[in-house]
C-alpha cells in the first residue's frame, strides 16, 4: 500500500514538476525547444509519397527524394509520375527559393508573390515547403494547455515574408512537437490545416505523415515519409542551383 | 549519273541511317535496361501530337506533327551522361506523281532529330570545375522566353511559332563555381550551324523583302550561302559568364564571340527571266560575325518578381549589300543601269533588351508583363521594333485546368506612324492535367498588323491548335 503510495505520489510529482517547468518556459523557449527537436538531426534524406485527395475524392501519387540540412536547407525532387520527375525545388537561409523545371533546362527564382502558390499540384505551398526554424520565424503566444497540449497563436516576426497572418500550433509538451497546426490568411480567414503524425528512428523524431488540408479548395495531401536516413554527411554541395540543375 | 538518281540515293542512305540509329537506340536501351547494377539507365520521355488548322483557308491544316521524345540518362556519383532524341512524323505529304507513292518515306515523312547527346563529369580536376562536352542546349538568360543573351546554340525555327527553340550543338562547356554564390561559364563551340528556317505555312516569315524595280515581277529566286570556313576558329563561337548573387538578386554578365544564325544578303543580282516583265535574282548570303556584351538580372520588388536582361552587338564589319542592276540594262524603261550599294548591316553597336515583371494575385490569377525591344531577326542600330508581352492566366479543379485567356502583345515597329507599323497577336490557351502524365491543350493564334513587322507577315495564318502529351 506505501508503496503504491509513493508512486502515485511520484507520478503527480513529476506531472507537477512538468507542469512547472513548461509553465516557465516562455514562449520563445518553447519555440526553441521544437527547433531543437525537429532539427536535431544534421542532416536527413528521405522519400517521400504524397497521396493527393481532391474536394471530389479523386486521388493522385506524386513521389520525392528530399534531402535536408539543419533547419536551413532543404531540396525536394519529384521522381514521379514522369510528367513531374525532375522537378526540383530548393530552398535555401534568408527567404531564397529556387525552383527548377527540366523542360525550361535553368533554374527560376520563386519570387515573394509565388510562396502562396501550391507546389505542384500538392496541398503544400512553396512556403509550406521552405525551412523555417519556429524560433527564428515566429513570436509566440501561449493560448491555452489542454491536457499534454499547448496551442499556442505564432506571427511571423518583422521582416519575415509569410503569406500567413498567424499560425495556431498545437505542441505535444513531452516531445516539444507539433501535433497539429492551423494557418489563417492576412484577411484572418483559417485556410489551411495539417494535422502531424510523428516517428522515433534511434534518438531522432521525423515527421512520418504530414496530413495537409486546404480548406478554401477542399482538397487534400498526405505526405508520408519513409527511408529515412540521418546523419549521412550530406555536402552542402547538395544545396545549391549548381546540383539542381545538373545532378 | 543524273540529279534524280543521286537524290534517290541519299534518300535511301538517308533512310539506312536513321534506321541504323533507331537499332543502335533499342539496343543500347535494352542492354542498359537489363543491366542491374545500380544506377540504372533512366529511360524517359514523351509522346506528343501536335495539331493546327487555319481559321480561313478553308480550315486547311497548318501543322500535323507526331513525336516522340525520348531521353535517356544515366548517372554515377561523378557522371553523368545524357541523351535526347525526337522520332517524328512531320508534316504533310508533298507528291507530285504516282511515282513519289512507291517511295514510302514521301507519302509518310518522317524524320530523327538527335537534339542533346553529352556527359557530365563532375568535379573535374577540381572540386568546383564541371566540365560538359557533347552536343547540348546551353540556355542562358533570366527572362521569360525572349533572352536577348541566348546567343550560343542556332535556333530551331522549323515551328516558326515557338522563337525559343535551340537547336543542340557540340560544345565543351567548363563551369568553375568560385564559391556559393559566384561560378564563372566558359563555353567553345567548334562547328557553326545556322538556324534551319520555317516549314510549311510558315517557310518565309523570315525572309527579307526584295523591292523590285516598278513594272518587274519575280520569276525565280537563287541564292548561295557563303558559309564560315569549317575550321578550329572560323566557324567557331566562344562565349563566357560571370554568374552570381548580389543584394538578394541573381545577375550575370555574358560574352559571345559568335555569328549571326540567320543570314544576310551581301550580293543580289538580277536578270531578265525568259517571260517578259519579269527578272531573275541570284543572291549570296552570309553569316556575319559579331561580339556580344550581356546582361542580366532576376529579383523581387516586394511581392513582385522582376527581370532584365539586355544584350549589346559590335558587329566585326559593316555588312553592304551590293544591288546589281547592270544586266537589266534598259529593261524596261526607267529602270536603273547601275550597282546600288546599301548598309544592311552597319557596324555600329546596336541593343536588345527585356525586362518584365510577374505577380500572383491573391485569388490565383498570375500576371506576367514584359517589354521587348528587338526580336532576335531585328539586326543592325535603329532596326529594333518595341513589343509589349502580356500574359494573364489561373489554374482551377486543384491544378488540374489552367486557363489563360490572355496571352499575346503588341508590337509598333515606327513610332512616328504607330497606326501604319503596329502588329498585334493573341494566343489563348486552355491545358487540362487532369491524368497523370497526360496533358490536352487547346489554343489559337490570331495575328494582325500592318507594316512592317514579324508579326504583320502572320496575319493570314490565324488558326485553332490542339496537341495531347503523354509522359512516359
Amino acid at each position: 500500500m506505501k508503496k503504491s503510495q509513493g508512486l502515485l505520489f511520484l507520478l503527480f510529482a513529476g506531472l507537477f514538476l512538468s507542469s512547472g517547468t513548461l509553465s516557465a518556459l516562455t514562449p520563445t523557449e518553447i519555440l526553441r525547444r521544437m527547433d531543437e527537436v525537429m532539427f536535431q538531426p544534421g542532416d536527413q534524406t528521405s522519400n517521400a509519397r504524397m497521396i493527393m485527395v481532391d474536394r471530389h475524392g479523386n486521388e493522385r501519387v506524386r513521389e520525392a527524394t528530399i534531402w535536408q540540412k539543419g533547419g536551413e536547407k532543404r531540396l525536394f525532387r519529384f521522381t514521379s509520375p514522369a510528367s513531374e520527375a525532375g522537378i526540383a525545388f530548393l530552398s535555401l537561409p534568408n527567404d531564397l527559393m529556387y525552383l527548377y523545371l527540366p523542360a525550361f533546362g535553368r533554374e527560376r527564382r520563386i519570387a515573394a508573390h509565388l510562396k502562396n502558390q501550391n507546389f505542384a499540384g500538392t496541398d503544400f505551398t512553396y512556403e509550406d515547403l521552405e525551412v523555417r526554424r519556429y524560433a527564428e520565424t515566429f513570436s509566440g503566444t501561449i493560448l491555452r494547455q489542454e491536457g499534454n497540449l499547448i496551442v499556442m497563436e505564432l506571427r511571423p516576426l518583422p521582416g519575415i515574408t509569410s503569406d500567413y497572418s498567424r499560425i495556431v500550433v498545437t505542441v505535444n509538451r513531452t516531445n516539444f512537437l507539433p501535433e497539429k497546426t492551423e494557418a489563417y490568411d492576412r484577411g484572418g480567414n483559417l485556410v489551411k490545416s495539417a494535422t502531424h503524425t510523428w516517428a522515433r528512428q534511434g534518438e531522432f523524431w521525423f515527421p512520418q505523415e504530414i496530413h495537409m488540408r486546404d480548406l478554401r479548395r477542399g482538397s487534400s495531401t498526405r505526405m508520408i515519409m519513409r527511408n529515412v536516413r540521418f546523419n549521412t554527411n550530406l555536402s552542402d554541395q547538395i544545396f545549391t542551383v549548381r546540383n539542381l540543375t545538373s545532378f | 549519273m543524273n540529279q534524280q538518281t543521286l537524290f534517290k540515293i541519299i534518300d535511301k542512305t538517308s533512310v539506312a541511317m536513321k534506321i541504323l540509329m533507331i537499332i543502335m537506340i533499342c539496343l543500347l536501351t535494352t542492354y542498359y535496361a537489363k543491366a542491374e547494377e545500380p544506377p540504372r539507365l533512366q529511360i524517359g520521355g514523351e509522346l506528343l501530337t501536335d495539331q493546327r488548322m487555319f481559321i480561313e483557308q478553308e480550315n486547311d491544316w497548318a501543322w500535323n506533327e507526331n513525336r516522340l521524345n525520348l531521353r535517356l540518362e544515366k548517372r554515377t556519383e561523378r557522371i553523368r551522361f545524357f541523351g535526347n532524341v525526337w522520332l517524328r512524323h512531320l508534316g504533310e505529304p508533298t507528291l507530285t506523281g504516282s511515282h513519289e507513292l512507291l517511295i514510302r518515306d514521301n507519302v509518310q515523312p518522317w524524320n530523327l532529330n538527335l537534339r542533346e547527346a553529352y556527359f557530365e563529369v563532375r568535379e573535374f580536376l577540381s572540386d568546383d570545375i564541371d566540365l560538359k562536352i557533347g552536343r547540348q542546349i546551353i540556355n542562358w538568360g533570366t527572362a521569360d522566353y525572349f533572352n536577348p543573351t541566348n546567343m550560343l546554340n542556332p535556333m530551331d525555327l522549323e515551328d516558326a511559332l515557338d522563337f525559343s527553340r535551340k537547336n543542340g550543338a557540340l560544345a565543351l562547356n567548363v563551369n568553375w563555381f568560385i564559391n556559393s554564390e559566384w561560378s564563372f561559364q566558359g563555353v567553345y563551340l567548334p562547328h557553326f550551324s545556322p538556324a534551319n528556317l520555317p516549314i510549311g505555312p510558315f517557310a518565309g516569315v523570315f525572309h527579307s523583302q526584295i523591292e523590285l524595280p516598278q513594272g518587274l515581277q519575280l520569276a525565280n529566286y537563287r541564292d548561295v550561302l557563303e558559309l564560315p570556313r569549317n575550321n578550329v576558329s572560323e566557324g567557331a563561337t566562344i562565349g563566357f559568364r560571370l554568374k552570381g548573387f548580389v543584394l538578394g538578386t541573381d545577375i550575370s554578365l555574358s560574352y559571345i564571340y559568335g555569328r549571326e544564325h540567320l543570314p544576310l544578303a551581301d550580293l543580289v543580282m538580277l536578270s531578265p527571266a525568259d517571260q517578259p516583265g519579269k527578272v531573275n535574282i541570284d543572291g549570296n548570303l552570309i553569316f556575319p560575325r559579331y561580339h556580344m556584351a550581356g546582361a542580366d538580372m532576376a529579383g523581387t520588388i516586394g511581392n513582385v518578381g522582376v527581370w532584365a536582361e539586355a544584350a549589346v552587338f559590335f558587329p566585326e564589319r559593316e555588312v553592304i549589300m551590293t544591288t546589281d542592276f547592270s544586266q537589266l540594262h534598259g529593261f524596261p524603261q526607267g529602270t536603273p543601269m547601275f550597282m546600288r550599294d546599301s548598309v544592311v548591316l552597319s557596324q555600329k553597336p546596336y541593343m536588345r533588351y527585356i525586362i518584365g515583371a510577374d505577380y500572383t494575385f491573391g485569388n490565383g490569377i498570375y500576371l506576367n508583363v514584359q517589354y521587348l525591344h528587338g526580336f532576335f531577326n531585328e539586326r543592325g542600330r535603329g532596326n529594333q521594333n518595341d513589343y509589349l508581352l502580356l500574359a494573364v492566366e489561373r489554374n482551377f479543379l486543384g491544378d488540374r485546368l489552367l486557363v489563360r485567356p490572355i496571352a499575346g502583345g503588341l508590337g509598333i515597329a515606327d513610332w512616328q506612324n504607330p497606326e501604319e507599323n503596329y502588329s498585334v497577336f493573341f494566343t489563348p490557351k486552355i491545358i487540362f492535367r487532369g491524368i497523370d502524365n497526360l496533358e490536352l491543350t487547346l489554343g489559337a493564334y490570331v495575328f494582325g498588323g500592318k507594316g512592317n513587322s514579324i508579326f504583320t507577315k502572320f496575319s493570314e495564318l490565324d488558326m485553332i491548335t490542339f496537341s495531347a502529351r503523354v509522359s512516359f
